[in-house]
């Protein structure tokens, strides 16, 4: 079953006289629990595509297809319910909220949804990222990998189908970085998530299941790694 | 043009509604500034014109000298008058009439007011004061005079007529000269004493006689004469100079001076303020900009530089348009509160002429200085705290938060949901901001309140003093000869505009009322014309039999119902002997409504019997006074005194209640224009001000916003976030606002009215209007913001980031 359907997606910028394709016709669909790393030089259009399908920005044309749902059909209060729900998503620059304690932030989207807090989903949240004695402490009290850390166990708050993560490494150190992806793995088999990471380091992509190449908006390679 | 010149206007152009914010701020704080200065400079320079008018333009008169013995300033007016002696007109006591000689300069100089008559021409022609009406009955228009006329003196010193007559003093050189009487006028201030002044035309001035003299510098007038002519006698124009030095004296004006000067400081605090958190926001919007221009080397002074460039520009634009506003919104005031600010003046001076708007340059630079050195102190001070401020500090632009932000876990936490928690983290946070615009808020508050309070009761106070009177003029006299009393009054009755008229003579008596343990009281017998008894009769619905009307008046204030409460001096049916008339009196019918010129101001009993009935009693001095009701109090009050004068009839008081009443609700007005207008303004810069911190805050939150946003925050939500800051801002200046204006009214009111009119009370539908027109102000500012808010796109600040 597929988890994420792209049909002929463009993404355009500029006027017609200079008009940029940050992606140009991209197909590509992606199974239910499948790890999918996204890599290519800067400008090659990965973070748009990840953008798209998170719902944070809007195509030129074509259509994305979550869980079989047309999202490019939805407002802007349908796709905040789909990212709350569905989707979770980590920023490169962690972007946690400064006013929130660790817990605070890590329960938000349930908080913003007006459900209870699942204490025992929470409890087994905090404990697979290993920041128990932290959950007090403000944002800005931590250091770079603890705070992404952070913003993956509020990414898988509300259990969501799809992790989206906009180059989640980019700000770490290589120990830092190898940590973090070791988590996702560990979610990815844990909760069976469906998983998009983009990225521009290879090593950290060889780490996923499946590897899509963008080069000038355009997917010229997509290889898997393993089933 | 220099790259710090650029960068500036770059970044205005970036941040224009910024700029816009800040310059409207400045337009709101110099239209309220100027309009207080200007309305002070026009009540001072209509004050000014009235003192010219009423009290002359002379500084001081000097007697008994000539131009040889005075050397003045160069830049001194000086009037000549000729001395031609006095001559007493007056035989039961010494009094004097002083003739003078006067070319045309000293009728503009001491603002002689001709009553009737014209001008002497010649000096066979005099001009008297209207005093010598009221004293005597020998000077008629147009009737010839003889006068003795010499010069006071006593032990060979010439006397002035400053000197009080003396019993010994005596006239030298004395001739008879024939005038005659051309013209009467009002009196001047000098000449209320026993020497009245009297004015002939002269061409003959002999160097010696009086001089007039105004001084163009502003000097102590008598210390300087003093100083001078040590050996002359001077008159000093007392009213100019107190107008000129700023003296008052009066309680009501010096309240007026008090409260503009109270609302001149709070307008300045407010401004600063207001400018001051503008300017703060302004300046914070761009820290990263100013801290990487730290940190590629910009001294502070090139930053000073740069804000000094911004605020030059603001202030140019801001005060020039703020400053045409405020004589514009000045002027439309006094338009509408010109005829209430005459009858208020009135009281104090007959005034006439237009209430124009003065606007002076001293004002307009005062008002311009004034902007500016807000501008530059609310302008210095977030500068300070750039200069002082490390350059990745300021790049990173992110406030320290503090563990204490985050106790809120309460009631409104629970059940408010976590956008509740938000808002009151980020409202913590910027504290600072959210306090000035508060200030805003609670000036406007605090003015709305207090003024509507004050308003409310000098109301109550005024329909209270309306209820006391049933007629608005009065007249009596000392000359009690019926036939000149019937005949004046006949004349009265003609006069159009009179809608009721009544004449009553009280005669005032101790009474002992037998059926009520011999208590003894005081009363008046009023003896009201015939018409208006049997008016008051019908009026009552009484059908007469034996016994008397009375009308029992006395009221007393009670604490506990917080009423005036009518004593009720008498039980129904009393029985009185008044000894003094050897008469028992039935008093049977207690009247509900007074005849016209009975008031509560009267006495505690007044029995009413109609005036065929009236026979004057040993022991007694029975005054008969007239009662007119009137569609224009002020022209009958006028028609009044033309009629009395054209009887030549003396010593007569006319009292206009009217005009009292008309000046109380002038005063009214003027308070409700003024302060509507003020606190209009002061909304308006509450406003500007939310929507400045708001806006900011919210300029400032994108990132906030945008990682809300990813994380499928709801537009719902966002907005309830934006909702509870604003009501948290609201709820909290309200409060602020209410507890100070409650203790502003309580101060206002023990000051002007001292002795409690009526019980202290704050109005409490102001207070309730006052919390919903912040709210719609907040509203308003909701609805700007979350305009603002929805424009904010989750990619950019992404890309920003990655920037």
């Amino acid at each position: 079953m597929d988890m994420i359907k792209v049909e002929h997606l463009n993404k355009f910028y500029g006027t017609s006289d200079n008009i940029i394709k940050a992606l140009d016709d991209v197909s590509l669909t992606i199974a239910k629990g499948q790890f999918v790393a996204i890599v290519g030089p800067s400008g090659s259009g990965k973070s748009s595509l990840l953008h798209i399908i998170g719902g944070v920005d809007q195509a030129t044309s074509g259509k994305v297809f979550i869980n079989e749902l047309d999202i490019t059909k939805l407002n802007s209060e349908e796709l905040a319910i789909l990212r709350r729900r569905d989707l979770g998503i980590i920023y490169q620059f962690f972007n946690l909220i400064p006013v929130l304690t660790v817990e605070e932030n890590i329960q938000l989207p349930t908080l913003l949804d007006h459900q209870k807090i699942d204490e025992t989903y929470f409890e087994e949240l905090i404990s697979l990222i290993g920041l128990k004695p932290r959950l007090k402490s403000l944002p800005y009290q931590l250091s770079g990998g603890q705070q992404q850390r952070v913003a993956i166990a509020r990414a898988l708050m509300n259990k969501p189908n799809i992790l989206l993560c906009d180059e989640p490494t980019g700000n770490l150190d290589s120990a830092n970085s190898v940590e973090i992806i070791q988590y996702l793995k560990k979610t990815n088999v844990l909760y069976q998530q469906t998983i998009v990471l983009v990225t521009h380091d290879e090593d950290i992509a060889l780490m996923a299941d499946r590897i899509i190449h963008l080069k000038d908006g355009k997917i010229v390679k997509d290889e898997v790694l393993r089933r | 043009m220099s790259i710090l010149k650029r960068f500036t206007i770059g970044s205005i152009k970036k941040n224009y509604p910024l700029a816009f914010i800040c310059i409207s701020g400045i337009i709101l704080s110099t239209i309220l500034v100027s309009t207080i200065v200007i309305l002070v400079s026009t009540l001072r320079q209509y004050s000014m014109q009235y003192t010219y008018d009423v009290h002359g333009k002379y500084d001081a008169i000097i007697y008994n000298t000539n131009l040889q013995q005075v050397d003045l300033d160069a830049s001194s007016r000086i009037v000549k008058v000729n001395n031609f002696g006095y001559a007493s007109y007056k035989q039961e006591e010494l009094m004097y009439i002083n003739v003078i000689g006067v070319k045309n300069d000293y009728y503009d100089m001491a603002s002689i007011d001709l009553v009737k008559g014209r001008l002497p021409e010649n000096d066979q022609e005099l001009l008297l004061p209207m005093n010598l009406i009221t004293n005597s009955n020998e000077f008629h228009l147009y009737s010839t005079v003889e006068l003795n006329l010499g010069y006071r003196a006593i032990s060979n010193q010439l006397l002035t007529p400053l000197n009080d007559v003396f019993e010994h003093e005596y006239l030298i050189d004395e001739q008879k000269r024939t005038f005659k009487i051309v013209g009467f006028y009002k009196s001047s201030d000098f000449d209320q004493g026993s020497v009245h002044t009297a004015i002939t035309s002269s061409y003959d001035y002999e160097n010696s006689g009086y001089l007039l003299v105004a001084f163009d510098k502003n000097i102590n007038v008598e210390r300087y004469l003093h100083k001078q002519y040590p050996l002359h006698h001077f008159y000093i124009n007392q009213p100019l100079q107190n107008m000129k030095n700023l003296v008052i004296n009066d309680r009501d004006v010096q309240i007026v001076l008090i409260l503009i000067v109270i609302s001149l400081f709070v307008v300045l605090i407010a401004s600063s303020a207001l400018i001051y958190n503008i300017v703060a926001i302004s300046y914070s919007y761009r820290f990263r900009q100013y801290g990487i221009l730290k940190s590629i080397g910009t001294t502070s002074k090139q930053l000073l530089e740069s804000i000094f460039i911004e605020m030059t520009l603001y202030s140019m634009i801001g005060i020039a348009i703020g400053l045409i506003l405020g004589i514009f919104i000045t002027r439309e005031m006094l338009y509408l509160t010109t005829n209430l600010f005459k009858s208020i003046l009135h009281g104090y001076f007959l005034v006439s002429g237009k209430l124009k708007i003065f606007v002076s340059v001293k004002s307009i630079i005062f008002i311009v200085v004034v902007m500016l050195i807000v501008i530059v102190i609310s302008s210095y001070i977030p500068y300070l705290k750039l200069k002082r401020s490390k350059p990745m500090d300021l790049i990173r632009n992110q406030k320290p938060i503090k563990i204490g932000h985050l106790k809120d876990q309460g009631f409104l936490s629970e059940h408010l949901g976590i956008e509740y928690v938000l808002a009151k983290r980020n409202r913590k946070i910027d504290t600072h901001k959210y306090q000035i615009a508060a200030i805003s808020l609670i000036i406007s508050i605090v003015l709305f309140i207090t003024s509507t309070s004050l308003i409310s009761h000098i109301q109550k106070v005024n329909t209270r003093l309306s209820e006391y009177y049933t007629y608005d003029l009065l007249f009596m006299s000392d000359n009690q000869n019926l036939e000149d009393l019937n005949k004046i009054y006949q004349q009265f009755i003609l006069i159009e505009d009179i809608e009721e008229a009544s004449y009553i003579t009280f005669s005032f008596d101790k009474a002992t009322v037998l059926t009520e343990a011999n208590k003894e009281i005081y009363v008046y017998i009023a003896y009201v014309d015939d018409i208006t008894y049997q008016k008051s009769i019908v009026a009552n619905g009484i059908k007469k039999g034996d016994g008397e009307l009375y009308y029992d008046l006395a009221e007393s204030y009670d604490a506990s119902s917080k009423k005036y409460m009518r004593m009720n001096m008498l039980k129904e049916r009393s029985v009185m002997w008044i000894s003094n008339r050897q008469e028992t009196l039935h008093l049977n019918y207690r009247l509900e409504k007074p005849p016209l010129g009975i008031d509560k101001f009267v006495a505690d009993v007044v029995i009413i019997r109609p005036y065929s009935s009236y026979v004057k009693h040993k022991n007694t001095e029975d005054i008969m006074q007239f009662f007119f009701r009137s569609s224009n109090h002020n022209y009958v009050y006028h028609r009044m005194q033309d009629i009395a004068l054209d009887l030549e009839m003396n010593d007569v008081i006319i009292l206009d209640y009217g005009e009292n009443l008309d000046g109380e609700h002038a005063r009214l007005n003027i308070m409700r224009v003024f302060s509507f207008v003020f606190v209009f303004i002061f909304s308006l810069l509450a406003m500007v001000s939310i929507f400045a911190t708001v806006r900011t805050n919210i300029l400032q939150r994108k990132r906030q916003i945008a990682m809300l946003n990813s994380i499928g925050i709801s537009r719902f939500s966002l907005h309830r976030m934006l909702v509870y800051e604003s009501i948290g801002l609201v709820f909290y200046a309200f409060i602020i606002g209410l507890v100070i204006s409650v203790a502003l009214s309580y101060g206002i009111y023990k000051y002007v009215y001292p002795f409690g009119v009526l019980p202290f009370r704050i109005s409490l539908s102001s207070i309730i209007l006052s919390f919903i027109v912040s709210l719609f102000i907040v509203v308003i500012t909701i609805y700007y913001s979350l305009r603002e808010m929805d424009k904010v796109n989750i990619i950019e600040i992404i890309k920003h980031d990655l920037m």
